[in-house]
């Protein structure tokens, strides 16, 4: 797994220049008084490029030389969720640290242990979203996987959209919705929040093996 | 045997891959055919790249199937359409085998990587051809492996480039103890560096024979239509129409020259097997 782990690391590197323009991106933002959309960025750039390494994997035939290593199909996608995971971690660190810095920009103004709980729970967020997008990075190629991911977003807003005039009191049930969560016990959302975050993060990996136990290259 | 390949079976919708082959320890064996004979997938399928309806590959006696990760520290691999990422460079290659392979022999890496003029900090994709073949073998053999499996390793390469890759090949076979399957449609590359080879055609092994004999007992003999009709032919093993008459191709061509001084007889090269075999009558 080592040796995968490197690989992908020096794939990421490859963006180094992306990355640190982006990162200053998110931080010009929580300057900006656009705290959690910085935070957000954040994550979700560092899942985006976590993920991003299966396409290069899939660059040129690469997979048939990746599997001629030794690394079996399962210890492949084992791997890319562990990379998912630390790039998460890392991803949640540095927003940390781009909120720490943005606050000394501004004064002390930013309520930092609110942008923790923010940050923990978009964290959270942005794994359950690489639980979706690893299995379909796997799958298909890199063109297929952005056009399946425009369509499951596509059908997102289609659905909101389309309850909003089928549902006349769609508004108030947004309301009762938010107001039930409101009522759950903290710490049992919090527990709560963090079960379904492994679980579908572990299920997506199993997903993700049999995926790739099933293919040819 | 480092590889035994037993029984193979493959169905596609219009090709069927059926194979046999062995690669015995301190033999560099060929695997020879045209464009689309099965050469690629015969190795996908020893790779575990494909799913086989039936059949077993053993490496160095284990099956790859129950051993599937353990014995690819034995086996060194060039692909014809695939390697490292072409976004990286040497340097990474480098750092990535170091963490893979526990053999892996850094600092000789790098010495060979020097001695053939292969950039460090210049990205793969902005390689020559030339620089990606060699690349892709002086990595294959940089962990002391014990078979080498080549997928056409010097396609699409000018004949330096070609020469530097077989010498490279040649002197990894000094070692004892190491084998070779190599698979090209470039014949010369395989006269000079083989001990015996498969001939693949549709997806079935047409031939096997040892150079040795292939090249000292295999013969091509011309005759018109009239020497036909009273030609011997029980060594003839495959025969072509050809304008002046007939092309065939016998295993026992000391037995012609002794018989037959009249008829025009030549020494077969690998592509005239090729050519009796695949495109011949039986």
């Amino acid at each position: 797994m080592k040796g995968l782990l490197v690989k992908d690391l020096r794939i990421m590197m490859t963006m180094k220049f992306s990355i640190v323009f982006l990162i200053l991106f998110s931080i010009v933002n929580i300057i900006d008084n656009n705290v959690s959309f910085g935070v957000g960025y954040t994550l979700f750039l560092a899942i985006t490029l976590a993920v991003g390494t299966c396409s290069y994997d899939k660059l040129d035939n690469g997979m048939q030389h990746i599997l001629t290593l030794p690394v079996s199909r399962k210890l492949y996608v084992v791997e890319k969720y562990v990379f998912v995971l630390l790039a998460s971690i890392a991803g949640a660190i540095l927003a940390i640290v781009e909120v720490v810095v943005a606050n000394a920009f501004k004064s002390n103004m930013i309520n930092l242990e609110e942008q923790l709980i923010c940050i923990i729970i978009m964290f959270g967020i942005s794994l359950l979203a690489a639980a979706v997008m690893l299995p379909v990075n796997i799958k298909f190629d890199a063109e297929k996987s952005k056009i399946f991911r425009l369509i499951v977003i596509g059908m997102i807003v289609v659905v909101i959209v389309l309850l909003q005039y089928v549902t006349e009191d769609f508004m108030s049930i947004v309301y009762e919705i938010t107001e039930i969560v409101n009522g759950i016990d903290i710490d049992l959302l919090k527990v709560g929040g963090g079960v379904i975050v492994v679980v579908g993060f572990v299920v997506s990996m199993f997903i993700s093996i049999k995926i790739t136990e099933k293919m040819e290259y | 045997m480092l590889l035994e390949v037993k029984g193979i079976k493959k169905k596609y919708k219009d090709f069927q891959l059926d194979v046999d082959l062995e690669v015995r320890e301190g033999c560099v064996t060929g695997l020879i055919g045209k464009n689309g004979a099965g050469k690629s997938t015969t190795f996908k399928a020893i790779l575990d790249l494909i799913k086989l309806d039936s059949g077993a590959v053993f490496v160095d006696g284990y099956d790859i199937k129950t051993d599937n990760v353990n014995y690819k520290y034995d086996i060194g691999v060039v692909l014809a359409e695939s390697g490292f990422s072409g976004y990286m460079t040497i340097k990474d290659v480098v750092a990535i085998m170091k963490a893979t392979y526990p053999r892996f022999r850094k600092e000789q890496f790098i010495s060979m990587c020097e001695h053939f003029k292969l950039p460090f900090d210049k990205k793969i994709k902005e390689f020559s051809t030339g620089m990606k073949a060699k690349l892709k073998i002086l990595t294959a053999i940089s962990y002391n492996a014990k078979l080498l499996i080549l997928d056409e390793p010097t396609a699409g390469l000018d004949v330096i480039a070609r020469q530097e890759v077989l010498d490279m090949l040649r002197k990894y076979m000094e070692q004892p103890g190491r084998s070779i399957l190599i698979s090209s449609h470039i014949s010369s590359d395989l006269e000079g560096l083989c001990d015996d080879i498969y001939l693949i055609d549709n997806g079935k092994i047409k031939l096997y024979e040892e150079m040795d004999s292939l090249l000292t007992n295999y013969g091509v003999i011309k005759v018109n239509e009239e020497q036909y009709v009273w030609l011997d032919k029980s060594y003839i093993t495959d025969v072509m129409k050809e304008n002046y008459g007939y092309k065939c191709l016998t295993n026992q061509v000391q037995y012609y020259v002794e018989n037959c001084p009249e008829v025009v007889i030549e020494k077969a090269k690998i592509d005239d097997v090729i050519m009796l075999k695949i495109l011949g009558n039986n």
